[in-house]
Order: structure tokens, then C-alpha cells, then sequence
């Protein structure tokens, strides 16, 4: 009986560098405030309610990064921002920069000006992240919490 | 084509793997491109919301080639799955493939579809549904565990994909689009025309934008694209 020949792995054998596992070059992104815009209580009774939405942060820890001023993301969301909502949530966390009032689409020149709105808008929507923390429901009272930068909406058993 | 985003820093114990089906949706919505780009301008750039995201490789995808896909870098996403393990891997693999030219993403976040979800904020909808035919649709406590939720839905494995297209006229802007992969098996044409004659509680606009071809007849996936106009 002869030994079998040793086995020589066919080209498509070789570990291709992008299947070896690597480290992610940044760290997990986390919650976004923008997010708080697009939430409401998961409890179906809440949802037609006004004071569902925004849902209310409770204890939440930030994040700040420094990211390049990007004036075209903020001139073209700004549209679809729900003012007042931000406005409270913005409130909440303690960013005070806002005006009252939705300001009208800016120059980008404008808004590349140190100070600003175009500025506190870039800290608020891009540079800060949630990390831990609870959504509240205004109407309800229901947290859902942040953990680890991820909202749980699941809801308990006997509230389906 | 456009790079897949690398998955390679996962393990795929509890979550799916991307695998054919994933890749037919990321080739078919590079495909999309041109549609994506006249419908979501940089003036009123999307929400995309991808549910049940798993991996990540499909928001990943979308948030990372957003100036290639719709032509500017304003779209922002938003990621839902069930799974414990999901959200996080859905984090890693976005952390893993992000760039400075990417979109925003806002989040990952766990729950049952678009639970918690306002009314009408999302643009752009993308589904890659448990498809399989199984018994029941698993609820993460069965033998294959979060995977088994992942890929099973039910009977004609389309349980989980019916709450979808009865819920698609709350979660859709009026300009909204979804992108929902089926499988030969969940009698897609069928699905497509109760869409098409209201049984939705709208009357879609439905076609199929992609299509995995013919294997011996068997497991055949197609992508359709689902819209009010």
C-alpha cells in the first residue's frame, strides 16, 4: 500500500487576505440623535398619541468625536429634520446652540464659519453618540433601553 | 460591481452568513442605481431602513457606496433586527467598511421589523426575509437558534414577509420603495399581484429587478421592487 501523496492545496486553497480576520479599524458606531426623529413608543396605543413623540432620553451617556465639517450633509438633511423634536431632544442632552425656529437652508460658505448652527448641527447629528442611556415614552412611560450604543424596542411578553 | 463589504472580523455562529441571497440583493441594487439617483436626489436624501440586517453587509453596502448607489454621500440608514447578536455585528461590519465618503448611519436597533418606527419616515426599505418553508417561525429558543429565525418563515416561508407587505403602507413615505428578495417557493408571482390589486391595503406598483436565473429549477430568488408610484 502506498502513502498518500501529500496534499497540495489548489490555488482557490490560499487564505485570501480579506478572509483573515481583522480587527475593525474603528470602533462600533453607536445610536445617533438623529435616530430619536424617526422613533416613537412601540406600544401601537402610543403611536397616534402626540406625547409619544419624541421619546424623552433618561440617564444617557455621550459620546463626542471630531469628525471633518461636512456642510453639504447638513444643508441637504436639514429638510427632513423634524425641528421641534430635535429641538427637544437636543434640549434633553444639553444642547443649548439651537434656534427656536428651523433656519433656512444655509451657504455652504456660511456655514463653514466657525460658529454657528451649521456647526452645533454637525456636534449634534454627526459628532455625538449614545452610548447608554433609556428612551422614555411620554404617554405610556415605557423605557427602552440603550445599551452598548443599541436601542432595545422588543417588548415585554405581556405588553404584545 | 462594487465591493462587498468584508465580513471577515465575524463569527456565524448565531448569525446568517452572507450567502447568495445577499449577494443577488447587493448586485441587484448597484443595478438600481440609476433609479435610485433620479428618485432620492441630494436634495431629499433617504432614510434607508434595512430590516432584519443580520451581518450588516447589506447596510453596510448601501451606507458605504451611497456616492456610487444614489449619488451623493447625504442618505442616512437605519438597521432592525431581532436577534440579540445582530445589532452588533450589524455595528462591526459598518465600523469595518466605513469611509469618509460614506452616508450616515444612524443605528442599529433591536426589533420585531419596524416596531417603534414613526409612521412614514422610511424611503427606502430592504428586506432579505427568513424565505424558507418551515413549520413554525422560530422564535430563537428552537435547535438552530437566532440562525433558524434568520432563515425560516413558516408556511410557503412567507409568515414573517406578509406582516412585512401588510405593514409596507405605514412604514413607506408616499415616495417610499421596498426592495423584498423571494424565493420560487413563496410563489413570488402570485405575492406580486395581490400587491398589484390592493389586497395590501394599496395598490403596489410591483416589478422584479433582479433575479438569481434558473438552477435546475430549484431555489430560484428574484428581488422585487414594491412602490406606491
Amino acid at each position: 500500500m502506498t502513502a498518500k501523496p501529500p496534499f497540495i492545496p489548489p490555488p482557490h486553497f490560499t487564505l485570501h487576505p480579506t478572509n483573515l480576520p481583522l480587527p475593525p479599524t474603528t470602533p462600533p458606531p453607536k445610536m445617533k440623535i438623529l435616530t430619536t426623529n424617526y422613533l416613537t413608543c412601540a406600544l401601537r396605543a402610543c403611536k397616534s398619541h402626540p406625547s409619544s413623540f419624541p421619546l424623552h432620553f433618561r440617564d444617557a451617556e455621550l459620546q463626542q468625536d471630531s469628525l471633518p465639517f461636512n456642510a453639504a450633509f447638513i444643508a441637504n438633511i436639514l429638510p427632513r429634520i423634524d425641528w421641534p423634536a430635535l429641538l427637544t431632544t437636543a434640549t434633553e442632552l444639553g444642547f443649548t446652540g439651537l434656534p427656536a425656529e428651523k433656519p433656512d437652508l444655509l451657504a455652504t460658505a456660511e456655514m463653514e464659519a466657525d460658529e454657528g448652527v451649521g456647526r452645533e448641527l454637525h456636534r449634534i447629528l454627526l459628532e455625538t453618540q449614545v452610548v447608554e442611556g433609556k428612551l422614555v415614552c411620554g404617554n405610556c412611560g415605557h423605557e427602552y433601553a440603550i445599551h452598548q450604543g443599541i436601542a432595545n424596542f422588543l417588548l415585554p411578553g405581556h405588553l404584545v | 460591481m462594487l465591493p462587498t463589504p468584508t465580513t471577515s472580523h465575524l463569527s456565524f455562529d448565531h448569525i446568517y452568513e452572507p450567502s447568495e441571497d445577499s449577494f443577488l440583493l447587493l448586485d441587484t441594487l448597484t443595478l438600481q442605481s440609476p433609479f435610485l439617483h433620479t428618485r432620492f436626489p441630494p436634495t431629499s436624501p433617504p432614510l434607508v431602513l434595512e430590516l432584519g440586517s443580520g451581518s450588516g453587509v447589506v447596510t453596510s453596502f448601501l451606507t458605504t457606496h451611497s456616492a456610487t448607489l444614489f449619488g451623493h454621500s447625504s442618505i442616512t440608514t437605519l438597521s432592525t433586527d431581532i436577534s440579540p447578536h445582530a445589532p452588533n455585528a450589524t455595528n462591526q461590519t459598518v465600523a469595518a467598511n466605513i469611509t469618509k465618503e460614506s452616508g450616515c448611519f444612524l443605528g442599529a436597533i433591536r426589533t420585531d421589523l419596524a416596531t417603534g418606527l414613526r409612521s412614514g419616515v422610511v424611503d427606502m426599505l430592504v428586506f432579505n426575509p427568513p424565505y424558507v418553508p418551515t413549520e413554525v417561525v422560530e422564535d430563537g429558543n428552537g435547535e438552530e437558534g437566532w440562525i433558524g429565525v434568520a432563515c425560516g418563515g413558516g408556511i410557503d416561508g412567507m409568515e414573517v414577509t406578509v406582516r412585512v407587505l401588510k405593514g409596507l403602507k405605514e412604514y413607506l413615505s408616499e415616495r417610499g420603495v421596498a426592495y423584498i428578495l423571494l424565493c420560487e417557493r413563496n410563489k413570488p408571482e402570485f405575492v406580486a399581484e395581490q400587491l398589484r390589486n390592493g389586497e395590501y391595503g394599496v395598490k403596489w406598483i410591483v416589478k422584479k429587478v433582479g433575479t438569481s436565473g434558473k438552477k435546475g429549477g430549484w431555489e430560484v430568488l428574484g428581488i422585487w421592487r414594491v412602490m406606491r408610484w
